[in-house]
């Protein structure tokens, strides 16, 4: 992938935090991982994160986790 | 008084650049020779090597943005910039069409728009600080009204960053379709995310006792695929499914005999 538009992404997903506002009050979440909700590129960055899966799998039977070194037989 | 001050800080928070990631780069012009280093995908062994790229120019930007701009559902609703998409979407002017008579709309927004993203997005690799923000929004499903689980949180964020990401989305989207490889036309069709799980969905002794199980996986007419149908055929079959729960004749390698 071109380097700038992959540190474009990098950026975007940089200190970005979910706020719920109730009134006065509100609470904030720094999220860690996963593609952000509602935004227009979150299902091609799925896609392509998708496209390596099966080279993570190989040779591996049964379900893989998102853990290393861990696997559902 | 709680109010106001909590009002003030958050504004004060949102305002000015958010905080740089720390290795991004400044955009110069060309490719960098870093972009080696980044293979997207493992390459086919016959793979052409991939085309130069290029961020669009200040025309091709013009007009990404102005069909974005008129893709925008205006009954969405703004996130904390409070920029509602009326408010981008309806900024219009009537002038004459270059071509042919009468008027167009053309909309006003565009290249202050442009003037911004484009900043954002070829040289700075960064972005506002509000655009960082998403609103969360508790729906009630059903249930009991105290019980928190029974709320299915929204997060909505700002218009102008939906739209920068649209542009994003594009650009990245056509730098993929020019990579030729075959395995990527499977993975992202404009129809669903979730195409390439169709696959091993219909993978399932219903389908694979049958007596043509080898193509009953790719030949159904559900899958409405959009690409050709031979390069769907090559590439699933170099796919590596997990076999332990299969029959022992799907090990077998298959017949490439298309069944439509």
């Amino acid at each position: 992938m071109p380097h700038h538009l992959f540190s474009v992404l990098q950026d975007l997903y940089y200190t970005d935090e979910y706020t719920l506002l109730d009134g006065d009050k509100q609470a904030s979440v720094q999220p860690e991982f996963g593609v952000k909700q509602g935004c227009p590129l979150s299902p091609l960055l799925f896609s392509i994160y998708l496209i390596d899966v099966d080279s993570l799998a190989q040779g591996v039977q049964g379900a893989l986790t998102g853990i290393p070194d861990s696997a559902v037989p | 008084m709680l109010h106001e001050a909590n009002a003030s800080q958050r504004e004060s928070g949102l305002r000015g650049h958010a905080p740089r990631f720390p290795q991004a780069c400044q955009w110069t012009g060309t490719v960098s020779g870093k972009d080696e280093l980044l293979p997207l995908g493992r390459r086919h062994a016959n793979a052409q090597p991939p085309p130069s790229f290029h961020m669009p120019d200040n025309n091709e930007l013009l007009s990404l943005v102005s069909s974005h701009i008129s893709n925008m559902n205006i009954a969405s609703s703004p996130g904390f910039d409070t920029i509602t998409p009326t408010f981008i979407k309806c900024a219009t002017k009537r002038v004459p069409r270059h071509n042919g008579r009468g008027q167009e709309n053309v909309n006003v927004m565009a290249p202050h728009i442009i003037a911004a993203l484009f900043n954002m997005l070829m040289t700075q690799a960064r972005v506002h600080r509000s655009w960082k923000e998403a609103k969360l929004t508790p729906i009630f499903k059903k249930g009991s009204l105290t019980n928190p689980g029974n709320y299915r949180m929204i997060a909505v964020i700002g218009m102008l960053y939906r739209l920068y990401a649209n542009v994003l989305r594009f650009i990245i989207q056509e730098w993929c379709v020019a990579q030729q490889d075959p395995r990527f036309p499977v993975w992202f069709l404009p129809r669903s995310t979730l195409q390439p799980l169709f696959i091993l969905r219909h993978f399932n002794p219903k389908y694979y006792k049958q007596a043509h199980h080898d193509c009953m996986l790719l030949a159904s007419t559900s899958s409405r695929h959009t690409i050709p149908y031979p390069e769907t055929l090559t590439v699933t079959v170099g796919t590596i499914m997990p076999l332990s729960h299969a029959s022992p004749s799907i090990l077998r390698p298959p017949r490439l005999v298309l069944h439509r």
